[in-house]
């Protein structure tokens, strides 16, 4: 399975992955004509400004995933040929628990639609538009073995019980 | 397959094959580096990030989430309009330091310290010391061009207020700079002040800041700019149409290649000198070459093949390219547009870069200092290194293109209207009967994000069939050059009214008028034109283009283009939109204020039809059919 | 009489996140869910926005009967009367015809209305709660309801198409919710409140008043301090009501949101012990083996106060119904504990809360020291600590200036030491499930890590 990788030392703070984001969640996937859009395109990844470190942080479509036990529409889901914690808009009431439950804080406000956002992997790229933008390679899809896998998510969790 | 890859980058077939050949030798050229760029920054492609100060650097979030200031409180109008003027001044300050250099060659020569220049162009130089009222009776030409050449320094930082040769500009065009007090004061002062107001805490107003990149600007284009065309036509003759050979097809399997690469003709006109000399022909025969053939690239070859019967080979984005021919000898380097990856792409192969200019020095070239005083005594080592360098050539490397084509260049302000049969008159009833519909003007460089050529020579034809008399200078006439629109055959591709006045004329339909600081010429006849119908040149049906433009000196061009009433169409973005509001001056509130907006228009169709549009509309405007 | 593997109780999202986690790990064992209310399992919450017309009534069931059919999860519409702990039977009453037409939901048919019996070798009770009914005069005219279930949500509906004002009975969040509902609908809504202020369940004084203010611009009436006496109705339904005091108003309808117990009525003589609600072990078994509980009707540990209480929340539900359902199948995992949290968009500003983030305050130390910033952040001492278990020391409040037009921004971090234990957020604030981490982690921060959460720096993680 691939996952988004994220390598701290590398990341500058440049929010490159942020604005690429947004322009890939854009109706025209064009930041010139994003620009004009009617709604204005939302990034689902935002660079975290740490003291010694800045990094990017996206939904890590946790293996116990908070955000789907606390949504009370469906909205969200996981799909399991993918393992990807996914998004439904249209079923999306805009209630916040999942705000409340994401424990990275990656899930997204869209207060004008009044829906929860989040990363969608980019379905429609072969490489989603964080990694592709990245200029230092701080973010990369990477194959993660299962084992390197459940590490990570132990490693996570860390982060979420002590 | 990798042919068709090739042909999404170029349009042009000697590119196209050269770029397989790249690909082949695992080289490196601007599209792969490109590539490798993208998806490039987008804060930097809105313009939106900040780097004047410390506090910084500071970026806007363009889609309203995050920051909507910087550390110092600008916000994304201020940021734009500052980053824009930094481009203005970057720009304005090569050209005019291009020019400067041009006006020192001659006053080296009226001193007679740089012996090897002389004056080829006695008439120009009386016509710009009566322009610039330096008494001539009883006085000898080199006393006569030493004033002009003081009164011409003395341009670039005056403390008079005012430029001469905006003189002449029409009243109505200089009017309204006057009233919107942006009559433009010396380059030098103009640059200076852009990065005060620029500056942490200085201008904040995008307005006024913009007014201030529109007077640095003017002063490039009617001043720097203009006396770099001027004195460089004075020192190495007026331009006049004759026929030369363009692309990479140019280059010889069996010569010395020698390629001239910059923009400075100071340096190349020595070249051209030096590589006729009999001894150092003699040493290529020695090296078992049969000659010394000298080439010209960008705009130091159109300075050179308006005046000379030298070859171009190629525009901005073929310098990769001639050197993977492996035939080239030496690569001769001033000044602007050359890449940095030249040394590198060179490596590759027996090629030596050699840099000239103090102010331009690449690791990995070879320097030898190109002195004014010694300009001949330099050109001719320069070409004996080159010559000696045949020796190491590696003929199985040697892959050069057959792609050429011929072209018709030349064409100064004075052979137009030699051409015309000595006045404006026929151009001028051309338009009014409306067999011209009008005049556009393409200009600027090659940029990898557009394919390569397509920008301009698809723009050229769409307009020449409509009617749209074009004018051409840089990289864009090179690329029409070998797309052999420079030729008075390519008529054929014109409407039926503008083919008529070609052939009549027996000119082209696309006028090669020079390198890119050589479209002041294009502003002197749009103000002799306009003065002739005593309207502002905003009246006038003209447009410009820069399809493929990519310089900070692009940005100082479309800026006094548009500064100077010409509607101006843009192929790429200019970094801009982060702001609406400096946007829409730009491209919308411009016109009440200058009486000329920008657009940007990625398709030359599209843009051909947006020019039409207004040209038409400018026509209407005088009552012309 | 039915024999069956798997048993659960209840229709709601602990019952089907249990059968989903049963049928990860065993496929063949019989399962039967049992429903009272004739549905599969729907997102309760979404029945004010169903109410408001927001969401289509197809969006309210979890799954859809396509799942139910490939899982093997049968649904039986009966209302349990009886569980007989040792014996492994329980006993229920079919709904009968004309309900459980949802998708995916099998309505008894074959029997009569007759009591049937189950038996069972794993059972799950998640009966969820049922909302209490205050005793008053005409309380049972017509036109007085609850917003629990499907039906109630259409009832309400149906009456407010015709009428004009709506009175909301408590100031809750299920209140608040059907007060949106209705005031989409075009009602006009007074709340009547016995508390001195909105949310009290879930904000603190200076929250709720943030809140109450910005309902107030909404048009939304509220009256603090004041309770129903009398319901007043006509052949129609209700027409008014007296409030304590005195006070008439009038109104057309009434939603009651006086909170909700357990259902356990129907667990005495089970042998299971409740206390108001099931309780339950780190692994949500009872105390008979085999029978276990989760969701709504569960006593279980509370984080932070280290006792058992009855967090009656939707993300609890579903996490205890998971891991309830893993050990039905003899894994042993073990259920951490919950803490009181929960979140909501009221008329456009989203309120959220967790832990004991609406601790009170000690007396006298309620006052702002304006900071230079352009926030507001104050810092209380606590009011002796009530029980065992956390003990809030520090409340620090942060308090963006609210423009006119603009949302009000406010964030209320409670501390017990260096960990935090409480928070009120109100307004955006995109990182609000990282501090119910920090709460329900007992993250140890570090010195400088809670300045800068109390800066109201909440950059992500503190560990970096």
């Amino acid at each position: 399975m691939k996952e988004i990788l994220i390598n701290l030392e590398h990341c500058l703070g440049c929010k490159s992955c942020e604005l690429a984001c947004a322009v890939e969640h854009s109706a025209s996937k064009n930041i010139f004509a994003a620009l004009f859009e009617e709604q204005l395109p939302i990034s689902r990844v935002h660079v975290e400004a740490g003291r010694e470190f800045n990094f990017p942080l996206q939904c890590r479509h946790c293996a116990d995933a908070q955000c789907i036990k606390a949504c009370i529409s469906g909205a969200l889901w996981r799909e399991e040929e993918t393992g990807l914690v996914k998004h439904i808009p249209e079923k999306c009431v805009g209630c916040w628990m999942c705000v409340m439950a994401c424990p990275f804080g990656s899930i997204v406000q869209d207060r004008k639609e009044q829906v929860a956002l989040k990363c969608d992997r980019c379905p429609e790229r072969e490489i989603p538009a964080c990694v592709e933008a990245c200029p230092t390679k701080a973010i990369s899809l990477q194959e993660v073995p299962s084992y390197a896998r459940e590490k990570r998510q132990a490693y996570l969790a860390n982060f979420q019980e002590v | 397959m990798s042919q068709n890859k090739h042909a999404q980058k170029s349009i042009d077939p000697a590119s196209q094959t050269m770029l397989a050949r790249a690909e082949q030798e695992g080289v490196e050229t601007a599209w792969d580096r490109l590539h490798k760029q993208e998806p490039q920054c987008g804060f930097g492609m809105l313009g939106l990030c900040c780097r004047n100060c410390n506090m910084g650097p500071c970026r806007i979030d363009p889609f309203g989430d995050g920051p909507e200031r910087g550390v110092c409180g600008a916000n994304a109008d201020t940021i734009v309009a500052r980053n824009l003027l930094r481009a203005i001044a970057a720009g304005a300050a090569a050209h005019s330091d291009h020019g400067r250099d041009i006006v020192e060659a001659l006053l080296h020569a009226a001193e007679g310290k740089a012996p090897d220049y002389e004056i080829k162009d006695k008439e120009k130089l009386a016509a710009l010391a009566q322009e610039l009222k330096v008494p001539r009776e009883g006085r000898s030409e080199k006393e006569i061009a030493l004033d002009v050449a003081r009164k011409a320094l003395d341009e670039f930082g005056t403390s008079k207020g005012h430029l001469e040769l905006l003189e002449r500009a029409p009243s109505q065009r200089k009017e309204r700079w006057g009233e919107l007090g942006i009559t433009p004061r010396g380059i030098d002062r103009e640059i200076v002040e852009i990065m005060h107001r620029t500056h942490i805490g200085v201008d904040t107003d995008y307005v006024n800041l913009i007014l201030q990149g529109l007077r640095a600007a003017i002063s490039d284009g009617w001043g720097g700019s203009m006396w770099a065309t001027e004195l460089s036509d004075v020192l190495f003759g007026t331009p006049e149409p004759h026929r030369g050979e363009s692309n990479l097809g140019v280059l010889k399997e069996d010569e010395v290649n020698i390629i001239v690469h910059g923009h400075e003709p100071t340096l190349s006109e020595m070249i051209v000198l030096a590589a006729k000399d009999p001894q150092l022909i003699e040493l290529a025969r020695a090296k078992g070459a049969q000659g010394i053939n000298l080439c010209g690239m960008c705009c130091t070859g159109n300075e050179l093949l308006m005046r000379h019967d030298v070859p171009i080979a190629g525009n901005f984005l073929q310098q990769e390219l001639a050197i993977i021919t492996g035939a080239v000898e030496a690569m001769i380097v001033d000044v602007q547009c050359i890449m940095p990856a030249l040394t590198d792409v060179a490596g590759c192969y027996h090629t030596k870069i050699i840099s000239t200019s103090p102010k331009a020095k690449f690791s990995g070239a070879q320097h030898v200092a190109f002195d004014e005083e010694k300009a001949l005594e330099a050109a001719l080592e320069i070409v004996r290194i080159a010559v000696e360098n045949f020796t190491y050539r590696n003929k199985d490397k040697v892959f050069i293109p057959s792609d050429k084509m011929e072209f018709v260049a030349g064409f100064s302000t004075e052979a137009i209207i030699s051409a015309l049969g000595g006045s404006l008159d026929p151009l001028l009833d051309a338009i009014k009967e409306g067999n011209i519909k009008g005049i556009a003007a393409i200009v600027g460089c090659n940029n990898p994000k557009i394919k390569h050529d397509y920008g301009h020579v698809a723009l050229a034809e769409e307009l020449i069939a409509r009617d749209i008399l074009v004018v051409e200078t840089g990289c864009a006439a090179i690329a029409s050059a070998k797309a052999g629109l420079l030729l008075p055959e390519a008529a054929a591709k014109a409407g039926p009214g503008l083919k008529a006045v070609c052939e009549a004329l027996q000119i082209p339909p696309v006028l090669h008028m020079g390198s890119c600081v050589d479209i002041s010429r294009i502003l002197v006849v749009a103000a002799a034109v306009a003065k002739a119908l005593d309207v502002d040149i905003s009246a006038l049906p003209l447009a410009g283009a820069a399809p493929e433009w990519m310089s900070e000196k692009a940005v100082s061009i479309g800026t006094y283009v548009i500064g100077s009433g010409i509607f101006t169409v843009l192929g790429t973005v200019p970094p801009v939109l982060g702001s609406s509001n400096v946007a829409a001056l730009l491209t919308k509130g411009a016109d009440d204020v200058i009486g000329a907006t920008f657009a940007v228009e990625e398709d030359p169709l599209k843009a051909a039809a947006l020019m039409e549009e207004h040209i038409n509309a400018k026509r209407s405007g005088l009552g012309l059919p | 009489m039915i024999r069956t593997k798997y048993a659960i109780v209840g229709g709601g999202p602990a019952a089907l996140y249990a059968a989903a986690a049963i049928r990860e790990r065993d496929l063949a064992g019989r399962l039967v869910i049992i429903g009272a209310e004739g549905h599969p399992p729907y997102f309760r919450p979404l029945i004010s926005y169903y109410l408001a017309g927001l969401v289509p009534r197809e969006n309210l069931f979890m799954q859809d009967a396509e799942y139910y059919r490939q899982k093997k999860i049968e649904m039986i519409g009966g209302k349990v009367t009886e569980v007989r702990g040792q014996e492994k039977v329980l006993v229920y009453q079919p709904l009968g015809e004309g309900r459980g037409d949802d998708a995916g939901f099998t309505p008894d048919s074959s029997e009569k209305r007759t009591a049937q019996h189950l038996q069972f070798e794993k059972l799950l009770i998640a009966s969820g709660g049922t909302p209490g009914k205050p005793d008053l005069p005409g309380i049972d005219t017509p036109g007085v309801y609850f917003l629990r279930t499907i039906e109630d949500a259409e009832k309400i509906a149906a009456r407010a198409k015709g009428s004009q004002k709506a009175l909301l009975w408590g100031g809750g969040l299920v209140s608040l919710k059907a007060a949106y509902a209705l005031y989409r609908l075009g009602l006009e809504i007074t709340l009547v409140i016995a508390s001195d202020r909105i949310l009290s369940q879930m904000l603190d004084r200076k929250g709720a008043e943030i809140v109450a203010s910005y309902l107030a611009e909404k048009g939304l009436k509220m009256i603090l301090q004041s309770d129903l006496q009398e319901v007043h109705g006509n052949s129609r339904g209700v027409t008014a009501v007296t409030l304590t005091g005195g006070r008439e108003l009038k109104t057309d309808l009434i939603v009651i949101g006086k909170g909700v117990q357990p259902s356990v009525s129907f667990l005495e003589g089970s042998g299971i012990k409740e206390k108001g609600g099931v309780e339950v072990d780190e692994r949500l078994q009872t105390n008979l083996p085999d029978i276990y509980a989760a969701g709504d009707v569960v006593l279980c540990r509370d984080l932070l106060q280290g006792i058992p209480v009855n967090n009656a929340l939707w993300p609890n539900a579903t996490a205890q119904g998971e891991c309830a359902g893993a050990n039905m199948t003899g894994e042993r995992l073990t259920y951490r504990g919950s803490i009181s949290m929960n979140a909501a968009e009221f008329f456009g500003l989203p309120v959220i809360s967790a832990g004991l983030g609406r601790a009170q305050e000690g007396a006298g130390v309620d006052q702002d020291q304006p900071r230079k910033s352009d926030r507001v952040s104050s810092k209380e001492e606590i009011a002796p600590a009530p029980a065992a278990g956390v003990q809030p020391r520090e409340i620090y409040k942060l308090q963006k200036p609210t423009p006119s037009r603009r949302e009000p921004h406010y964030l209320r971090l409670v501390f017990e030491d260096e960990c935090l234990v409480g928070y009120v957020a109100i307004g955006k604030n995109r990182k609000a499930g990282m501090l119910t981490n920090l709460i329900t982690a007992r993250f140890p921060l570090a010195p400088q890590q809670k300045e800068r959460l109390i800066s109201g720096d909440l950059a992500f993680p503190f560990s970096i």
